[in-house]
This record gives structure tokens, sequence and C-alpha cells, in this order.
């Protein structure tokens, strides 16, 4: 099985979709969560959203052991659903709060990368 | 149940031990056991599957039928519930349930390698997040939403860490003042060390019969009144809330359905406290305390002993220790002696209801036991 991360190209973020119901579900499912129907394709989103929360790892994980400290997060797709993902370089809680704005910014080995996003909106 | 902390045995020898030892208390020769289900999540890092064979034959019973039950930090909670419904349903009547782990042979690293595996490996720990991590997540989104302060989670590893004291089981025995909690280094935030339970080695043994069996061994019992498991989502991203656990809240409701109790009945219960947050959502979860409202409750002492309801008496995963697949089991071994008295200097005065709950990775499967005190 693949996960979220081995789709995500150019700034694009690989998800799955319902074909009946529209529905779009960021994790592995051969069902449609909210309909139940089987008819589940795969669909690229944008990658962007807000940090629903966060925490800054101070005691990494084995491939991330260069990287520490470094930060976690739960990110809200605008298109609407949730994902995972690693931001470098986030070392204290006053550089990440719930709600901030990011990006998908493509891959770090299987990591889905988020950036901060800069101004614009 | 043995010492928790770092032993010197593997797990085979270990859980062959505690199971002797359970048995010998209850009365019986292994030779009694209708069927035994044994957990020991992590025993690949012992090179050791399939391990119930090797215990049965440790125990002189290596016809007995066995099973390995994997539940993440659940399993043995998850081997007594198997071992509930074999009794219940009428096809056994004594079984022996244990659980065990070692985990002191690995590094810090390799360990949180092990644990990640007990995530959704391919979209959380791809993603550099470990188990004080993905826990680390759901306090932040705790605090966001209801205001949770780090001083009601140190208050949660403070109370925990003095239970343990007078608990000669415990891993920890060291007392945790708040000074020492804030300085100690930080883990994932919010998380500091004392946030965190340890990696410990050790095991636990439980011996459950049929009514009528129990009564002709024993005159002081304790009877199951609930067992009941439920799941959730497991990957945090696909949760509607990851402020509680909707498999623990939903695994409680059939508890004390089953019971026929109301959460204020309880008069003590081991909660999941893997880490401080834990316990405050658990005790959210299971109704003891409004949502939002069990950080609160903890800094206020309601679940110390001499509380409202005294949490985690035991010392909690947090300082008695979380050999993963040894804990269920423990919870269950604590809520005994509490509620047959034997609990010396932590004990519940008159307790008659306990509780344990305890959950699988972030809550993925969850299993909550009610047990009642029997005259
Ligand atoms: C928090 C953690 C990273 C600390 O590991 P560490 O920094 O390698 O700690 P060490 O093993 O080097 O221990 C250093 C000291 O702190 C103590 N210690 C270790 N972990 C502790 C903890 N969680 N709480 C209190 N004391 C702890 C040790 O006993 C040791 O004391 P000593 O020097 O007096 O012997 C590790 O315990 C951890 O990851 N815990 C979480 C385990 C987990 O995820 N479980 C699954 C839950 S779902
Ligand atoms: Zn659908």
């Amino acid at each position: 099985m693949s996960g979220q991360n081995t789709g995500g190209h150019g700034g694009r973020i690989e998800v799955y979709r319902c074909a009946d119901c529209g529905s779009v579900m960021a994790t592995f499912t051969v069902v449609c969560h909210s309909c139940m129907s089987a008819r589940i394709e795969k669909a690229a989103l944008g990658g962007s959203g807000r940090v629903q929360t966060f925490t800054i790892l101070s005691v990494p994980s084995e491939a991330f052991a260069d990287e520490a400290p470094y930060a976690y997060v739960i990110v809200r797709l605008h298109e609407g659903c949730t994902v995972s993902g690693w931001m470098r370089g986030v070392g204290s809680p006053a550089e990440l709060a719930i709600g901030d704005e990011v990006e998908y910014s493509g891959m770090r080995g299987q990591a889905s990368v988020f950036k901060k996003k800069v101004s614009g909106g | 149940m043995s010492k928790f902390g770092k032993m010197k045995e593997s797990s085979r020898e270990s859980m062959s031990a505690v199971s002797l030892s359970a048995l010998n208390d209850a009365g019986l020769s292994p030779r009694e056991v209708d069927s035994a289900f044994y957990s020991n999540a992590f025993g690949i890092t012992e090179k050791q599957l399939h391990i119930g064979p090797l215990i049965n034959t440790s125990l002189g019973i290596p016809e007995k039928p066995s099973i390995a039950i994997e539940s993440a930090c659940s399993s043995s909670s998850a081997a007594m519930h198997e071992a509930y419904i074999h009794i219940a349903s009428g096809a056994d009547d004594i079984c022996l349930v244990a659980g065990g782990e070692k985990l002191s042979h690995l590094s810090t690293m390799e360990a949180t390698s092990y644990f990640a595996m007990g995530s959704d490996y391919a979209y959380e720990a791809i993603n550099g997040v470990t188990f004080p991590g993905l826990y680390a997540a759901i306090a932040v989104a705790h605090m966001n939403k209801y205001g949770t302060t780090q001083k009601m989670l140190a208050s949660v590893a403070i109370k925990n860490h003095e239970n343990a004291l007078s608990n000669p089981h415990a891993h920890l025995h060291r007392k945790l003042t708040e000074e020492a909690y804030l300085e100690s280094p930080v883990v994932a935030y919010p998380f500091r060390l004392y946030d965190c339970c340890p990696f410990s080695d050790g095991s636990s043994a439980v011996v459950l019969a049929s009514e009528e069996k129990a009564r002709e061994l024993k005159d002081e019992l304790v009877e199951v009144a609930a067992s009941e498991r439920a799941g959730s989502v497991a990957t945090l991203q696909e949760r509607k809330d990851i402020t509680g656990i909707d498999g623990a809240e939903l695994a409680g409701r059939k508890a004390f359905r089953k019971a026929k109790i109301s959460p204020s009945e309880i008069d003590v219960a081991e909660v999941h406290d893997c880490f401080t947050i834990a316990e405050i959502i658990a005790t959210e979860d299971l109704g003891f305390f409004k949502k939002g409202k069990g950080g609160e409750a903890a800094i206020q002492g309601e679940t110390a002993l001499g509380g409202s309801l005294p949490v985690n008496t035991s010392g909690g995963l947090k300082a008695k220790g979380h050999p993963v697949s040894a804990t269920g089991a423990a919870q269950l071994h604590e809520l005994y002696e509490q509620l047959l008295q034997k609990s010396g200097n932590r004990q519940v005065e008159g307790a008659e209801y306990g509780l344990a709950h305890n959950v699988g990775a972030t809550g993925g499967s969850c299993t909550v036991h009610i047990l009642k005190r029997r005259r």
C-alpha cells in the first residue's frame, strides 16, 4: 500500500475521492465514509490550508534524527480534507500556531513537507 | 505481576513466572486452565513470535490451546476480553491471561521506531511523528479548545509519581515536584520528560473463572461486571475531533450499561495515562468530568487519593511504567487489590467498583472493564 506521499507532485497532494458523492478522504480507503460507495478514485489537491494541530519534536524519529527540532502538523486543506505533514526548522511554539496558513511544498523522502504561506493568502 | 522497570529475564521467562504465581494465588494448578490468552506485542524485538506454546510448555500444559493477541498498548485488556467471552459463552471454566514486554535491550531510538509501527505508519510515522508527538498534537488541540494548561498536565504527573511511591511494583519511585517537571527537557511540545511514560519491562497475569468455579476456589472475589471494547479511526487526521477518543467513550458507555451503574458509582479507576493529557482526556471520555474539565479536576486534586475519584492509584503508566502488553492486565491487578482492600498506603477505603480503561495507540482500540467486589 502507498501512503499519501507517493503520489504528491508539483505542489499537489494525492487523496481519495468518492465518484458517487464527491467526498474527499486523505487516508487510504476502499469505501466512501459518507455514503459507503466503493467507487473510490485518486485525486490531487492544491495542498494549502490551515494548521489544525501540531507538535514540535525535540526527540526526533529515526528518519529525522538530524533535523530536530521540527514540527509535525495536521493540516485542514481548503479543498476539504485533512492531511499530515512535516515542517523543517520550527523550533518553538512562538513560530507556529493553530490556524496558521501553510502550503504543501513537495516531499522529503516519503514525508509531505509543508511551509508557512508567505503573504498574499 | 512482576516488578516493572528493567528486568533481566526474557518476556517468556517473566510471563511464565507471573502466570504461575497468578494460578497459585487462585489455588489452581496449570492443568486446570482451559485456554490461555497471551500478549507480547514487541516480542519480535526479542526475535520471538508465537510465545503461547512456549509459556504453556513451561507451565507443563503444552496440550492446552493458547493464542497471542496484539492490540498495541491495549493488548492484554483485549486478551482479557477474549477470555471473558470464552467464559461467558460457556466454552471454558478457567482462562489464563498474561501480558509481558521486554524493551530495555533497545535504545530510546530503536524503541521509538518500533512503537511508531503502532501508529498509521504511512501517514503519521512517515511524517516524522513519534508516539509522544501524536499525543502532544492531541494536547495542543485540547489546550487550544479548552484552555487546559501546562500546570494541569504537570499535576497529573506529580500525582501519579506520588502514588507510585507506595506501589512496590512501580518502575519509577521518584517524587516529582512542579519545579523538576518544568526543568525537565522538552520531548515534543508541550510535553516534557515527565509528561511521558517510560519504556518499561514487566509482566502481569490474570486468572478468570466462571462464577461457579470461582466460588469453589475463593471466598473473596472480584467480579467482571463489564468487559467492553470499541474502536476509533486510527489516523488522527481523519478524526472529527481529536480532543477526545470516541472509541473510549463508546466502550465506556457500553460498560456502564452492562454493569448497570453510572460513572459516579466508580470508586477507583485505572486509566491509560501514557502521556499526561491522555489521563485528562480519559476522565472526560468516561464521563467522570465534563468535556474540557478533566485538567481542572486533576489540578484541584479530585483524582488524587482522597479526592472524589482516585485515578491511577498504582502510579499509572506514567510512574508504574508501561511495558506495553503488560499494562492492561496490570491495571486489573491494581483494581483487584483495591477491591479486596489489599492496597496498603494507597488503599481507597471501601472501594466497591473499579474501572480500567486501556487504549491501543492513539485510541484505535479501546477496552473498558468494570470490576465489582463480591462477598
Ligand atoms: C521520554 C523519553 C523520550 C525519555 O527517554 P530518554 O531521554 O532516553 O531517557 P533515558 O532512558 O535516557 O532516561 C534518563 C533518566 O530519566 C528517567 N526516565 C526516562 N523516561 C522517563 C519518563 N518517561 N518519566 C520519568 N523518568 C524517566 C530514567 O529512569 C533515567 O533516570 P536515571 O538517569 O536516574 O536512570 C522516553 O521515555 C519515551 O519516549 N517515552 C514514551 C514511550 C512511549 O511512547 N510509549 C508508548 C505510549 S502510547
Ligand atoms: Zn460517497
